[in-house]
């Protein structure tokens, strides 16, 4: 599944660039003829990496991003681009393949087609907005939109207020429109964001894997039986391998219960203290909301500093001891079925002897301690607070060279500025390299997955109007590069960023930094002084709410394109609206959809 | 690592406008100066702070009452205050002046670049601009000014400012004396709409007003805290609503122990706009119409609130006057969603879409924290019979704050789901254009012309009081 988003995203990278820093205008318009001829790319942007440090070639490489439609290989993309009469990929990386070549042959195409074919890289992790639609898609429900409009415009003076008879009249008018055709079937969309895949679906997945494992297990352990039954009492082999099969069986059975069962606990256990003890006891809510601020922007008090020793002190030998009971409670059968005479002699008698009641008035004391607890520390919070801002009066966080924007950079951001903003931001990975790009790939596939399956109304976490973000692992591991391209200005992307997707985006790049590096080429950007990314507490804490630093840190990875295309310019508002419009043009005649046709046609 | 000051033990060195528009002086005039001789300037600006015309933040505050009553009794009140200046420079402005900025701490770049230069004139998307001052040349023409220098005064009362030799500053100058207050005090720009509401409260700076404060709380209600927006998002050196203490540049030769040389400053974002009221009067007139089918005009739609101040999805009576702080206390996404009553498009709405644009009202909120202006500026009206408004927008971000509001929202063509329509009021794209007012079954589009031109426009500086000493002797 991930496979089919990552195939999405694609980045070529070409070293050995000896071109200047700007494209011909002939080239500029033969990639525009040749990507609106495929009609399958939906944004393309081709910029210059700067060499990598000690590199012996001192050339900077050529970066060509595509962003497609679902369902490509990279191979067949790329054969249409080489193989498309234009001869526009010739014109840009031909001189790679055989200088000096104006015209090339069969065989150098083929040549080309190799050579992008181990240039390129899928991206390592990525998130489609609302461009699961296909370029065709998007372009022809904006003529519906548009004609609509126009319709409507004819139709007002007709139906006027009312509303129910001039949504029928326009559902009419669409429908007999021979045009529209094509928009009678109900959208395309992909399987997770259409009407497939609702929430009673994603819960019905883990539930079907859940059953169909214990069905696993049942068949196995049944299938030793079944050929006793079959062919009689077994040998001595064949018992010991009833023997075996059913212990083991047994074993995972129970083991797997009771893995599930310590999970719905801690489930039930996290529910409780993030929903409702918060929503009944207000000391307990403003102290989670002061822990989750001191975690993203530590104020550096005394509550501050409560937070953090509280959770070095409390919070984590805690959730360590939550999960050495889970884990040992589900592998307690693995030691009953290994050492069944150990276990019984020597454990069980340390073990208390605890009935159910015990048990739940126990944990009814602990929750109710946790939440005197945090309702003490709230207070100490509030009653201190003069005091505490005494004694832990902020320090001023110095940020070199903040807020200053290339303007190669600046001058790509006003190029688009009536479109889809795109950018590219180029990183070092933090040493070791090996482990950092691990750490990357899991977090870019858990980031994958979840834009995938559950942020699917084009929304990463609250960050709106991106219509592809894709992460690469590039240069055998060494560097990282980040292209985006997204509705808005880049310092308002990068505020979605802080604010809405800040677990994700940390994930992302707290492993990498920002190595001194000579520009691409004259007139692009290069970095003066190295650096970190933004502290980090516990993994996914802060990072990026570190506003001066973070920015400072993605403005200066930033570079600028030599090229840009997109294929559609229509925003992910824009795109969701006009889809909206055709379900509801051709859908059910209800008030839902005649209200989305009257919004529709009033913007 | 240095500690952060405090914002209650720097309000002297805060310049007063700030902390306060000046309400109770009800004349205005905004001088933009070009040095031509910088001796002479210093000399000059040496002077005017000399004066005592520029005021902190500490001067203009409304003690207490029981602090007042105490001072009634111990000593004379102090005079109410009838004449304020505040004084502002460009980038260029301040090299002229001597001042180099540092290579760790230099300024942000949309201040070094200028509202002029031929980058941010695309980046804003002005459109043909024909600007007759501006703070960096650029494509728009236009006198490169370094000072800006703004006066209020009581009614009558005399200026008190330094002569400007010619020999030192040539001078533009914008609504000798404007008055647009009326009666009752309350400003009105020249289209007859009450201006000034909806301002951010800079939490901290306001608590010494008592009172006021107090009462503008009440009134607001539950919808106070959308006003309460964090000192670091005006002033230079403080929290912000990220909790970020705001990045403060530097020039060199500043060694003050207290901070850097912008701390206690803020960036202004000027415009001058040129309003066309026969043509606004007109546009109401041919809509007229919809006033008398809605109750209200075409042009408060437009606006996005009655000329009375009200916003248009006001529940009581709009013909009784509410206080200024109730009247700014609402929100759109559940009262307005669709834009029956405050259009999507109109000119306020984009401005400050409070709850609007996020994902669900307390995060809209907290996002439209990050983009506030504090306005500061005036209607201005000049004996040629010109009128406007002279538009200056405190903030400290620039990029953030500004220029993101006028590029993303106002001049934004497919604002939300809009299609082909910027702000109804000051959006740049060529006439004739459209704007839609949703209504039920579905909405009316009408026509629309330019109703402002922008003459001008530039960013400026304005520093602490300490900072302003340190230019004069430079």
């Amino acid at each position: 599944m991930l496979e089919i988003v990552r195939q999405q995203m694609i980045c070529i990278v070409a070293p050995g660039w000896a071109g200047g820093a700007e494209l011909p205008k002939p080239l500029h318009d033969g990639l525009n003829a040749v990507l609106r001829d495929v009609a399958v790319v939906h944004f393309a942007s081709i910029g210059l990496l700067p060499a990598l440090t000690g590199d012996p070639d001192p050339q900077p490489s050529l970066v060509l991003e595509l962003a497609v439609e679902e369902g490509f290989r990279p191979y067949d993309l790329l054969y249409r681009l080489v193989y498309h009469p234009g001869g526009a990929m010739w014109a840009l990386f031909g001189s790679m393949i055989a200088p000096n070549v104006a015209e090339p042959t069969a065989q150098h195409k083929q040549q080309l087609l190799d050579k992008l074919m181990s240039w390129h890289s899928i991206a390592d992790g990525g998130f489609v907005g609302a461009r699961d639609r296909s370029v065709r898609q998007i372009a022809m429900e904006k003529d519906l939109l548009d004609q609509t409009r126009i319709e409507a415009r004819k139709l007002k003076p007709k139906y006027g207020n009312d509303r129910t008879a001039f949504a029928l009249a326009l559902s009419r008018w669409a429908y007999a429109n021979p045009d529209f055709g094509w928009a009678a079937t109900a959208a395309p969309r992909s399987y997770w964001r259409g009407k497939g895949a609702g929430i009673g679906a994603k819960l019905a997945y883990p539930v079907a894997a859940i059953v169909l494992w214990f069905a696993l297990l049942g068949i196995v352990w049944a299938l030793p039986r079944a050929f006793n039954w079959f062919f009689g009492e077994p040998g001595r082999v064949g018992k010991a391998i009833e023997h075996a099969v059913t212990k083991t069986t047994e074993c995972l059975f129970t083991m797997s219960w009771h893995g599930l069962l310590a999970f719905a606990v801690i489930a039930f256990l996290v529910w409780l203290f993030l929903v409702p003890l918060p929503a009944q006891f207000v000391s307990w809510r403003r102290w989670l909301n002061s822990v989750q601020q001191e975690l993203d922007r530590p104020t550096e008090t005394l509550s501050s500093l409560a937070t953090y020793v509280g959770g070095w002190v409390i919070g984590v030998p805690l959730l360590l001891a939550v999960a050495a009971c889970a884990i040992a409670y589900t592998l307690a059968p693995l030691a009953y079925a290994l050492a069944p005479v150990y276990m019984h002699d020597v454990i069980e008698p340390k073990l208390p002897k605890l009935t159910g009641l015990q048990i739940t008035l126990i944990a009814v004391v602990a929750i109710a301690a946790v939440l005197a607890i945090g309702a003490l520390f709230y207070r100490l919070n509030r009653y201190f607070t003069g005091l505490s801002e005494k004694f832990f009066h902020p320090l001023e966080d110095d940020v070199p060279r903040a807020q200053q924007i290339h303007p190669s950079v600046e001058r790509c951001e006003a190029e688009l500025v009536d479109g889809t903003q795109h950018m590219f931001s180029l990183t070092e990975l933090r040493g070791p390299q090996w482990w950092s790009a691990w750490c990357i790939r899991v977090a870019l596939r858990i980031v994958t997955f979840a834009g995938r399956v559950f942020f699917t109304q084009g929304w990463l976490g609250n960050a709106p109007g991106i219509h592809f973000g894709h992460w690469h692992i590039i240069d055998g591991g060494r560097r990282f590069l980040f292209c985006s391209n997204y509705d808005g200005n880049f310092g308002g992307y990068l505020d979605d960023f802080i604010n809405g997707a800040a677990v994700g985006t940390t994930l992302a790049w707290r492993w990498t930094e920002l190595h001194p590096r000579e520009p691409a080429l004259a007139g692009q950007p290069g970095v003066a002084k190295p650096r970190s990314f933004p502290p980090t507490r516990f993994v996914v804490f802060r990072g990026v709410k570190c506003e001066l630093k973070f920015k400072s840190y993605a403005r200066d990875s930033m570079l600028p394109h030599l090229y840009h295309f997109d294929a559609c310019n229509r925003t992910v508002d824009q795109i969701n609206l006009a889809t909206g419009l055709r379900d509801a043009l051709f859908g059910e005649r209800n008030g839902k959809n005649d209200d989305l046709i009257m919004r529709a046609i009033e913007t | 690592m240095k500690h952060a000051p405090r914002l209650s033990e720097q309000s002297h060195d805060i310049q007063g406008m700030l902390k306060s528009g000046f309400g109770s002086l009800t004349t205005s005039c905004f001088r933009l100066l070009t040095i031509r001789d910088e001796a002479l300037a210093k000399a000059w600006l040496a002077e005017l702070l000399d004066t005592g015309l520029i005021v902190s933040a500490k001067q203009v505050g409304k003690p207490k009452q029981e602090k007042q009553e105490k001072k009634k009794e111990n000593e004379k009140a102090t005079k109410p205050l009838d004449a304020v200046v505040a004084i502002g420079f460009t980038y260029s402005g301040l090299a002229k002046l001597g001042c180099r900025e540092t290579s760790d701490h230099p300024f942000p770049t949309p201040f070094r670049s200028g509202m002029g230069s031929e980058l941010r004139a695309r980046l804003l998307r002005d459109d043909d601009r024909q600007w007759s001052w501006t703070d960096r040349e650029g494509p728009g023409g236009g006198e490169v000014v370094h000072i800006l220098l703004a006066e209020w005064k009581a009614r009558g009362a005399v200026s008190r400012l330094p002569e400007i030799k010619s020999s030192a500053f040539s001078v533009i100058e914008v609504g000798e004396d404007s008055d647009f207050f009326d009666g009752d005090g309350k400003l009105r720009e020249p289209f007859g709409f009450r201006d000034g509401l909806a301002q951010p409260v800079i939490r901290g700076l306001r608590d010494e007003d008592g009172e006021t404060l107090r009462a503008a709380r009440d009134e607001a209600g539950d919808l106070y805290g959308d006003r309460l927006v964090e000192p670091g998002e005006f002033i230079l050196g403080y929290r912000n609503e990220y909790d970020e203490l705001t990045f403060c540049p530097n020039v060199e030769g500043w060694t003050s122990a207290n901070g850097r040389f912008t701390l206690n400053g803020s960036y202004l974002a000027v415009r001058q706009f040129e309003q066309d009221v026969t043509a606004f009067r007109a546009f109401e007139m041919a809509n007229a119409d919809f006033f008398a089918a809605n109750g209200v005009s075409a042009g408060e739609k437009l606006m996005g609130r009655r000329k009375n101040g009200l916003p248009l999805s006001w529940k009581g009576d709009p013909t009784v006057p509410a206080p200024d702080s109730a009247a700014d206390a609402f929100r759109y996404r559940v009262d307005d969603a669709d834009g029956f009553m405050c259009p999507k498009g109109a000119h306020v709405r984009r401005s400050n879409p409070r709850d609007s644009l996020g994902i669900d009202v307390q995060s809209s909120i907290k996002s439209s924290k990050l983009h506030r202006l504090l306005r500061r500026g005036r209607p201005y009206r000049e004996s040629s019979g010109r009128q406007g408004i002279f538009f200056i927008a405190c903030n400290a971000d620039l990029e953030r704050q500004f220029e993101f509001i006028h590029q993303r929202w106002l001049q934004n063509r497919r604002f939300g789901t809009l299609e082909s329509q910027d702000d109804p009021v000051v959006g740049s794209q060529p006439c004739p254009k459209t704007f839609t007012i949703p209504g039920l079954a579905s909405g009316r589009e009408v026509s629309l012309q330019h109703f402002t031109q922008t003459l001008g426009g530039g960013y400026f500086f304005l520093p602490g009081i300490a900072a302003l000493r340190f230019i004069a002797r430079a």
